[in-house]
Formats: C-alpha cells, structure tokens, sequence
C-alpha cells in the first residue's frame, strides 16, 4: 500500500496509464484527472476506489 | 462522460467471449513447442478481449522463443503519430494474430515523423515498413485556422496541410511501404451549436472538411483508410476519445479503444495480403427467415414486410446481396431438406435472395463441418476464406472446434442485430473496386452454364472445342495495373512462388525495358471471364539469354481450360523475340499451391536442382530451341492498345488505376 512509482523498476507513465485504467476497467470507476496526478502511493488508489464504490 | 462512471468500450460483437481467459493464456504458455504455443495464443485472440486481455496476450506472444512460424505471415508495420500511441501496437499485434499475421511494430516519438520519413538514416528507413499507418490529431489544423476565416481560406489551409501530407505519403511509399491513413477524429466540443456546421472555421466544420479533403487526397493516391471517425460516430466519441488519457498522456485513441482499433488496422493489413474472407456462408432457419422451413412451410417461415422480426431477416437477406454485388460469393449450408429449401427460394414472395444468388448450395442432413468443407472445394476456394453465420450457438461452436479456420461470428439473439454483428467484424475488407469484382456475379452465371455444357459434352475435348476460347495477350497495361496487382497478390492456388508485390513495384517492371509482363484474359463463347493470368519475366544477371519466370499466376476459375498450355506458347514465342535461349523458373511449394506441383514438367522443363530444400522449391529450365508448341482449343490473339478497353473505372480522380487493388477473389469459382 506504501508503494510509489519510484519504487518499481522500469515504471513509467505509460505503465502509470496502464494501471489506472485496470484500476478503472475493473472496478468501473473514474478517476479525476487531477487525483490521477498526485495519488502519493497504491493506498491513497485503493482509498479513492473505496470511496467511490461506497 | 461523467465521473465515477466506468468508460464506455467499442464492443468486438462478433467474438465470442472469452470464458477462461488466464486459465487459457496459462495453458498456451506451457505448451513445450513455441508453434504450439503461438497456435494457443491464435486462438484465444479470436476471442472478444478487453485492453487489459489484450495486453495481457500481446506480453505472452512476445515471450515466445519464435525461429519460424509456418502458417503465419509476418508484416512490418511503421506508425507514424502526432499523439501518444503506445498503448496500439499491443491490439494491432494481438489482432493480427487473430488472421495469423505476425506483425512486428515500430513506432517512432509522437510528432517525429516526418524528420524519421525525411532521414534516410533514420531508424524507420532502417525497418523498411511494408506499410505506413499515419495517426495523425486535427488539433494542429484547427489551431492554425481562425474561427472568423471563410471557407476559402479554410480550404486554403487544408490544402496546404494535405499536400504536404501527400508527399509524406510518397516518401513513405519510396521505402516500400504501403500507406494507410487514419481519419480525423472529432472530439471538438459544439461551439455555435447546429450552426458549426455552417460556421467555416468552426473546429468540427474544420474537421469535416479536413475528412473530406483526405479522402480525395486517398482516393487518388491510392492511400488505404482506417476510418476511426466512421468507427467513433458508430460507437460514439466517448468510446473512442477520453480526455482523461488525453490531458494525461496525449492519448487520442482511448485505451479501451484499442483493440478495436487494432482489428480495424489488422484488417487492412490482412486485406493487402489477400486475406479478406471471400465467401459469406448462410444457414436458412432463424437465420436468413424466422421459423424452420421444414415444420413451418413456406406460409409458415417469418420473412418481409409487416413483421418487425420479417423485416430483420430481410435486412440480412439485402445485406447479403449488397456483398455479392461487390464480389462476396454467397453459399447455403442448412440441415433442411433441399427441395423444400431450394423452393421457399423460388416461391416465396418476400424473399429478396434466389437461388441463383448462391454460387453453393448445401442443405441436407449431414454434419454443417462436413458442408463446409465441400462448399470450399467446390468454389476452389480455400475453407480459411470462408465465414459461416449461424443463430445457433450450438453449431457454431461445433464449426469453431472442428474448423477453427472458419470464420464464425457470434450472432447476437435479436435478429434485428445480425446485419450489425456481420458488418462490424470487416471479414470482407477490401482495398480497391475494381471491375472484374462488380462482374462477378454474371461470371458465375455463365460458370454455370459452362459446367451444364460440361454435362452435355460427349468428351472434354469435344467442350473444350465448344467453347471457342480466345486469349487476348500483350504486356501488362496501365488501364490493367489495379487488375494485374490484385489478382497477383490474390493468388494462391496457380502461383508459382507466391511472391508478392506493391502496386509501385509492378509499375517498375512494367517501366523496366529488360523485363517481359504478359497478362492473359480469357473469352469463351459465354462470356469474358477477364484478366486472369499473369506472367514476369526477369533477366538473369549471369546470362543475358536467360530470362526467368519471377512469378505465374492464374486464377482458379479458368483452371482445366488449357490455358497454361496455350500461355506457355505465348511466352516462348515473347521470350524468343527477345533473343532469350532459355527460360527458367522456379516452384515454391506452399500449403495452397499443389494443384501445380506437376506445372512445369508438364510445359517441358527439366529439373535443375533444389535451391532452398528448407522450403522446398525447385528450380526448371527450358531450352526454347527444344521447345514444341502445344496445340489447344485456345486462339492467341494480341491485346489492343489501352484506350480501347472500357475498364470501368470507379474512382474519377486517378489517372493511373482509378480501380484499386481490393478484396476479391480469384480464387472464387470453379471453372
């Protein structure tokens, strides 16, 4: 959950893309842009994915 | 699209879906032999996947350790973008797999592309594409465009935009590359509301007009279309286009956009190749009427108008005969009893198809595989250019098991979607119109009336003699180009090495004076069967008495009329004026091309060699002094010149093969 992109060999933004559109995909939700950009770490995802489904 | 709501995808319909998809994928990856594995991963891209399957599959392909890969054809495709397109070479892989190409991407840095074009030394000019996708955004032309400008200078711009576009697309074409061009996406907002239309610099009035300039821009040049406009207007622009990704990443194309996108650039891909289907095959009950024949009667059967669910069979019905005007052999393969079949086509008064219209007709009670494969070989077509639609699931997944090859799409319930389901899956694309696709149909006519002369005659010599054949021969002509490149690259049962070539390069042999082009079309006493034979003769470097046949092709609709024999007088008798001593000519043997394996001994060659034992072929030689001409029922007659012959030509602004290259069938029809 503490995970940063920077903690991930080879991460870059396309992976970034990647994953946030798996995140969406499969829990069918959205994302806004501007938490796109500074989600902190894979907690604060999960967190935001909560929030949305609750 | 509103937040919180998951994106919207274009659905791959026609596909089934995908069941087990890991539990698959795992099970290709551990098969011991690579081909067996890459057979796996054929199979589950036939499968209706997501973006994440896609890429999922796309990492598994390129773990295989592939030396070689018999049964699929690689191709090196280029992507030259002005946005990010990192997440389409996945899909476009993933979906050439699905018609067994294996294509190889390069993709420049987005908006590099024409330094990479322009630079000989670039590493784009190092691939040496076959073929050029452009993915080019309306944004630099909108923002070069003043919402006050009028229409001139609007066309203006655009002209100058598509005429610099055009000469990307000859350097592209000078690599060797053929050019596929994407069209502008819309995904500006409404400005004026309805009155952007009217509004010339208004950024959807821009992007209209940019479309349409584009298109004649193609249409001359002979530039293929992957049309994502039509495809996002279908789907509609939240499907294709996400601002998210886009302020993100400068992603045109959405994510969940790109399996399609890939199938539609695979496509065309496969269509170059020759790899579009060629014939539609048609179960009747439920399908092609609503009811069973058989129980119901013909008063019985749902069809036609006043029915909501009539008028949804008869949709089918017209679709399929909007295919067959356009060169899609139509056949029948139905468990139904055959004179009850054959008369609901004969005496119902609402049906729109008749018997005539199907060039196979196989309705009995035997196993629908076992049909199928009687179908392609009494077209002479080959059973992977088949695609079967069938509204029951059972059977079409009896088909998908035993013949994988078959194409068979997965018809929703609702008959009033089949037309939809068939259209979206582009099994028919094509890459030109020319006219021998839209004569077709008579010349399947006249086939039949040949195989009744066939019936009738006391010997073949005696129908052979009946037919009073003339083959009209000359060089490869202007007006024939389209012709002479669709039906070489089309060939593949009477090809003797299955080379095959760009549009360009048959203009360089026609243009190259050591060089020897014949083409052959062949007219009976039923009709013009058209150009359906080609020969190119190339100087050897070692001996300047030698000329060697590069490449023979003839189209299976003519096979058995003795015209390899009467075109082999005719090549003897071009070569000889040439000064040439000897002919040689190579076999290259292929999954498709046995009927000729016996070709060239039976033109009196002998054997000089194996040159490659890894494939097979065989080299043959001919001494012309030894040569005897054969005597047939064929008259040689030379060509005319070009301007006498009407050729039908469907694009007004080409000058050179208005009628391109396009998905037809050479193989069609059995002569």
């Amino acid at each position: 959950m503490e995970t940063r992109r920077e903690d991930v060999p080879n991460w870059d933004s396309f992976n970034y893309i990647n994953f946030i559109v798996a995140v969406e995909i499969e829990f069918g939700v959205k994302f806004k842009v501007a938490d796109i950009e500074s989600f902190p770490n894979v907690g604060a995802i999960v967190k935001e994915t909560t929030k949305m489904l609750a | 699209m509103l937040q919180g709501a998951s994106p919207r995808s274009p659905i791959m319909s026609w596909l089934p879906v995908a069941g087990d998809f890991r539990g698959d994928l795992r099970a290709a990856l551990d098969q011991a032999k690579p081909i067996d594995a890459l057979d796996g991963l054929a199979a589950l891209a036939a499968r209706r996947l997501g973006f994440l399957e896609t890429v999922q599959l796309d990492r598994a392909l390129a773990r295989l350790d592939l030396k070689e890969a018999p049964g699929f054809q690689p191709v090196r495709l280029a992507i030259l973008a002005s946005s990010t397109v990192d997440h389409l070479p996945p899909a476009i892989r993933v979906a050439g797999l699905r018609r067994r190409l294996l294509i190889e991407v390069h993709s420049g840095a987005y908006g590099q592309y024409r330094q990479d074009l322009l630079d000989a030394d670039s590493a784009l000019h190092r691939f040496a594409p076959q073929a050029a996708l452009f993915s080019l955004s309306a944004r630099e032309v909108i923002a070069s465009i003043s919402l006050a400008a009028t229409a001139a200078e609007v066309d203006e711009t655009i002209g100058r935009f598509i005429a610099e576009l055009r000469l990307l697309w000859r350097k592209a074409r000078e690599i060797g590359a053929a050019v596929i061009q994407q069209t502008f996406i819309d995904v500006s907002e409404p400005l004026f509301g309805g009155y952007d239309r009217i509004v010339p610099g208004a950024p959807s009035a821009v992007v209209a007009r940019l479309n349409g300039r584009l298109t004649e821009a193609a249409a001359e040049d002979e530039a293929l279309l992957l049309d994502v406009a039509r495809a996002s207007q279908r789907d509609g622009i939240d499907a294709w286009f996400d601002v998210g990704r886009w302020l993100q990443g400068k992603l045109e194309i959405a994510p969940q956009a790109a399996p399609f996108y890939g199938d539609l650039a695979a496509r065309i891909l496969a269509a170059l190749r020759g790899l579009s289907k060629k014939c539609l095959v048609l179960d009747l009950d439920n399908t092609l009427w609503g009811g069973v024949i058989g129980d119901d009667g013909l008063e019985g059967i749902v069809l036609g108008e006043g029915s909501a669910a009539g008028e949804a069979h008869l949709a089918l019905q017209h679709y399929a005969k909007q295919l067959k005007e356009r060169g899609v052999i139509l056949a029948v393969c139905s468990k139904n009893d055959a004179k009850i079949a054959e008369a609901a086509f004969r005496d119902h008064p609402e049906m729109v198809l008749r018997r005539e219209d199907f060039a196979a007709f196989q309705a009995n009670w035997d196993d629908k595989a076992q049909n199928l494969k009687v179908i392609a070989t009494r077209l002479n077509i080959g059973i992977d250019s088949l695609v079967f639609v069938d509204d029951n699931p059972i059977e079409r997944a009896r088909i998908r098991q035993s013949l994988p090859m078959v194409s068979v799409p997965e018809l929703p319930d609702d008959a009033a979607h089949y037309v939809r389901c068939l259209a979206d899956a582009g099994y028919f694309e094509a890459v030109a119109f020319t006219a021998d696709d839209r004569s077709r149909a008579e010349q399947y006519a006249a086939n039949a009336e040949r195989e009744a002369l066939l019936g009738s005659a006391e010997s073949i010599d005696d129908f052979l003699r009946g037919l009073d054949m003339t083959a009209v021969y000359g060089p490869f002509t202007a007006v024939d180009h389209a012709r002479v490149v669709q039906l070489i690259n089309k060939t593949n049962q009477f090809n003797t090495t299955t080379r095959r070539y760009a549009s360009e390069e048959v203009s360089q042999i026609m243009d190259d004076p050591n060089s020897l082009t014949l083409q052959f079309r062949l007219l009976d006493r039923l009709g013009d069967n058209g150009l359906i034979s080609t020969m190119i003769l190339r100087p050897t470097p070692a001996e300047d008495d030698v000329l060697e046949i590069e490449n023979w092709v003839m189209s299976c609709r003519v096979f058995g009329r003795e015209l390899e024999f009467e075109a082999m007088n005719i090549a003897v008798e071009a070569a000889r004026e040439r000064g040439a001593r000897v002919l040689v000519a190579e076999y290259i043997p292929t999954p498709k091309n046995d009927v000729i394996s016996k070709l060239y001994p039976s033109l009196g060659f002998t054997e000089v060699g194996r040159t490659a034992p890894a494939n097979g072929a065989t080299r043959w030689r001919l001494d012309l002094a030894d040569y005897v001409a054969r005597n047939t029922h064929i008259i040689g007659q030379e060509q005319q010149d070009d301007r006498s012959r009407d050729t039908r030509q469907i694009h007004p602004h080409s000058s050179r093969s208005a009628a391109r290259r396009l998905d037809r069938v050479d193989d069609g029809n059995a002569a």
